[in-house]
């Protein structure tokens, strides 16, 4: 079905409206005034005859030319009745009739009779004269209108409506395959491109400006992702040569001084590497990559799992961890990287409210975490999803400032909304999934 | 042990080659894929490591080339990136293990010894013993001198983990890869947390210690 909120929908329909109330306005402007000029007619050729009936002084020459008009006359057209001068004329049964239209049946009339009749009646003296002329004409203007209505109207009506739904499904057609290009390049499908735009067309024009443009965007993104592989491999090398000549270092004979310099100096590399790769983990899965392995995941399963692993470690620092699960969900997703979701935020938790209760929580598809922390103030809580962004209050404590880019990645890689809360005190995460499945971008 | 190693930068593959001899192994380095090829092919090598990106044939090439010929070797695969994708299609191509650059060489030691000595599935033992310390795998009852010790679920697999091993080191990311299934590196120190746990159970009511903990390295039970 086509939405009624299909532009060429509605531009179609109101055509046709537009163009059927012209059609509507015109026929019955012509009907009325043919209508009215027919009237007219019947009405004057009445008036005519009595007018030259009375017209004539003489009773007697009025009585002889009112039966010349009676026997002339085709019925259907005019029938006349009449008493004068003590003698009857024409149809006697009309001669009572009063003025006004009659039905063809109430005249008295046998089978040449039109259907109905104007009456027109007149008094000269002591003579009484009635005219009726017939309406059948009234009655053929009735026809040619819904034959005009019937064989011409209704048929161009028809074929425009068709021509316009033809029309409507054409450039939506249209449209939607624009409309569905832009939502594969927002989804991060940056190959997505609207196919054989039509030729000399708006719309055509559109979609070829649509497509230079992802084009652009594409080169643009594919050129700093190439010089981010570039930096990383280039970088790769030689901190591995580091790290490798460091652990050689440690391992001979050294003063317990250069020692200790030493093995802060391969904690210190330790931090690179781990930054080094969580940007580029995240750039991966900020380009969309991971979704190849998907699959259904046990969420509940999952979120017991690093319950379990992290208890121990949340107990020796002096806090608690709980874990509650309500209506678990089977979500479709990646189970290393939505471990590694969990992992970041009972981490953040950890370092940002050292000592206090940690509660993880699963109801239905809304995942939480929350601390009893200082928490994020309100406006700054977008701030830290962003890559590297710490808080001044934070500065203190260890992190690379990646942890809650990187649960932002992954979220939106599933397709969840991550939202930043209130605990009172303390801050909570909450991650939605969606309940119906990703929806994959089509490849 | 016979090892093959081809990695195309020179101050780490001399480094690897160097630390590798040092534990008394054998080893062959190359630094281009192609004349790895050959190598890995004619060559009757105990386990092999490889890097993903060396120049002429690329590191998965030569894999899915060893694997599709039957060689039973066991490779460890060197990945640059640490992307799941680059894990899961070294796995899928053939690879016995990963490990991500930049590493150290203490995690790569350990991991190259637990290839070579993966036993045939075959003679699965119901009972893996340490010294005292008896754990029976169809009861899933463990003892130490007779006494019965008290384990949660994870922390039997810990053990049992350990003592499959046994002798052998094993670091906190090989433990956070087969106990729990997790392939990142934490911030939190939570290989340790469990690590005293469990020693809280089978070595401190004892008088000797089984479990070691190697400085800068990992784990290993006794023999």
């Amino acid at each position: 079905m086509i939405a009624l909120r299909s532009t060429p929908l509605r531009l179609a329909v109101a055509l046709i409206l537009v163009f059927t109330g012209f059609l509507a306005a015109g026929l019955g402007t012509a009907y009325a005034l043919m209508h009215e000029t027919l009237t007219d007619d019947i009405e004057a050729r009445a008036e005519q005859v009595i007018d030259e009936l009375r017209a004539i002084p003489e009773p007697e020459e009025r009585a002889e030319r009112a039966a010349e008009f009676a026997a002339s006359m085709d019925p259907e057209e005019m029938v006349i009745a009449a008493r004068i001068n003590g003698r009857s004329i024409g149809h006697q049964s009309a001669l009572t009739l009063d003025e006004g239209v009659v039905k063809g049946t109430a005249t008295g009339l046998k089978d040449e009779r039109a259907d109905s009749y104007l009456v027109r009646t007149a008094e000269i003296g002591a003579d009484r004269i009635t005219v009726l002329v017939g309406r059948d004409s009234l009655a053929e203007l009735n026809e040619t209108f819904v034959a005009i209505l019937g064989f011409s109207v209704l048929p161009a009506l028809l074929l425009t409506s068709a021509i316009g739904m033809v029309a409507v499904r054409r450039t939506s057609a249209r449209v939607e395959a624009i409309r569905s290009t832009l939502h594969a390049l927002t989804e991060g499908t940056l190959s997505a491109r609207v196919s054989a735009p039509h030729p000399d067309t708006d719309l055509g024009d559109i979609s070829r400006d649509l497509n230079r443009m992802a084009a652009a965007q594409e080169a643009a993104t594919d050129a700093l992702r190439q010089i981010g592989s570039d930096i990383a491999h280039d970088l790769k090398t030689p901190i591995q040569r580091v790290a490798l000549r460091l652990e050689r270092l440690a391992e001979t004979d050294l003063p317990q001084t250069t020692r200790d310099e030493v093995e802060a100096v391969q904690t210190e590399t330790a931090q690179i590497i781990g930054t080094f790769q969580s940007l580029l983990q995240i750039a991966q899965l900020e380009g969309g990559q991971g979704r190849e392995n998907f699959a259904p995941v046990d969420l509940a399963g999952l979120l017991r799992d690093m319950s379990e692993i992290y208890e121990p470690a949340v107990e020796e620092s002096g806090a608690t961890l709980d874990c509650r699960i309500e209506d678990p969900p089977i979500v479709i997703g990646d189970r290393h990287l939505l471990s590694r979701l969990i992992a970041n935020l009972v981490e953040n938790a950890l370092r940002h409210a050292p000592g206090g209760p940690i509660h993880l929580a699963l109801r239905g598809a809304v995942l939480s975490v929350s601390d009893s922390g200082p928490g994020i103030v309100t406006e700054r809580r977008e701030d830290v999803l962003r890559r590297l962004v710490r808080l001044e209050a934070s500065r203190s404590t260890p992190g690379s400032g990646l942890g809650l880019a990187m649960v932002k990645a992954i979220a939106d890689l599933h397709g969840a909304r991550l939202v930043l809360g209130d605990a009172q005190p303390g801050l909570i995460v909450t991650v939605t999934f969606p309940t119906g499945g990703v929806e994959l971008p089509m490849a | 042990m016979h090892i093959l190693v081809i990695e195309d930068d020179q101050t780490t593959g001399d480094y690897v080659a160097t630390g590798l001899r040092a534990e008394g192994h054998v080893v062959d380095l190359v630094a281009d894929g192609r004349e790895g090829l050959v190598q890995a092919m004619s060559g009757s090598y105990d386990v092999m490591v490889l890097d993903r990106m060396v120049p002429g044939v690329d590191g998965m090439s030569i894999l899915r080339t060893l694997r599709a010929s039957r060689k039973p070797v066991p490779v460890l695969l060197l990945t640059s990136l640490d992307g799941v994708e680059d894990r899961i299609g070294g796995l899928n191509a053939g690879a016995d293990d990963y490990l991500v650059k930049p590493f150290a060489f203490g995690e790569l030691s350990a991991r190259l010894n637990a290839l070579s000595r993966r036993p045939p599935p075959s003679d699965e033992p119901t009972i893996l013993r340490a010294r005292d310390l008896e754990m029976n795998l169809l009861s899933r009852r463990v003892t130490r001198a007779g006494q019965e010790i008290d384990l949660q679920p994870r922390e039997f697999a810990l053990l049992e983990h350990l003592l499959r091993r046994k002798g052998r080191v094993q670091t906190r990311t090989m433990l956070l890869e087969s106990v729990w299934d997790i392939h990142f590196d934490p911030q939190t120190n939570v290989v340790e947390s469990h690590m005293s746990r469990l020693r809280g159970k089978v070595d401190k009511p004892f008088e000797t210690a089984l479990i070691e903990t190697l400085r800068g390295s990992g784990y290993r039970i006794v023999e």
